[in-house]
């Protein structure tokens, strides 16, 4: 048993978990800016998508991600201050 | 995922213990990060309620999402409390 084939099998996996979970994460991220976003921007689904449903639907996107980042920050802050209180 | 077990036989244990440590690693940031997709899914209907004009959050739409992160995690630490109180009362 050579530990560098030890060493490329651990790699591998990480590397295989790693992009697993970020897909994962991007995966769920797209389907919720979806719901959301079809929500707010169709609220009457039309004979087709307006060119001001599209504009709403590409702000929607960014400014949902946005909101994602305030929640994971305010989250992990919080995580830190209860870790910290035990 | 799919990691054949003669590959898994290769490991030593010093590979194996960092394995262990990375796996419980991204597990917890995994947890982390699906918990920030329900909040995110939850507080977006409570916050966002106005018609959508710029790819950004306003001021008051952003302290509104982040007091909704720490309004949900208070009520939860409130019903921990109350269940752990009412589970130990007994039959009360």
């Amino acid at each position: 048993m050579s530990d560098s084939t030890s060493e490329t099998v651990k790699k591998a996996i990480i590397k295989q978990v790693l992009i697993e979970s970020q897909s994962a994460n991007a995966r769920t991220l797209m389907e919720k800016i979806g719901e959301n976003c079809f929500t707010s921007c169709v609220p009457k689904p039309g004979s087709s998508l307006s060119n001001s449903e599209k504009t709403c639907v590409t702000q929607c996107t960014e400014k949902y991600m946005a909101a994602w980042n305030v929640v994971n920050t305010t989250y992990l802050r919080r995580i830190q201050q209860e870790m910290g209180n035990q | 995922m799919d990691i054949p077990q003669a590959d898994l036989d290769l490991l030593n244990e010093k590979d194996k213990n960092e394995l262990r440590g990375f796996i419980s690693n991204e597990t917890q940031r995994q947890r982390v990060q699906g918990q920030t997709h329900a909040l995110t899914d939850s507080c977006w209907k409570k916050c966002v309620t106005s018609p959508i004009k710029t790819n950004q959050l306003d001021k008051t739409e952003a302290v509104c999402m982040s007091d909704c992160v720490e309004r949900f995690l208070d009520v939860n630490l409130t019903i921990m409390a109350h269940v752990q109180k009412i589970t130990r009362g007994g039959s009360k």
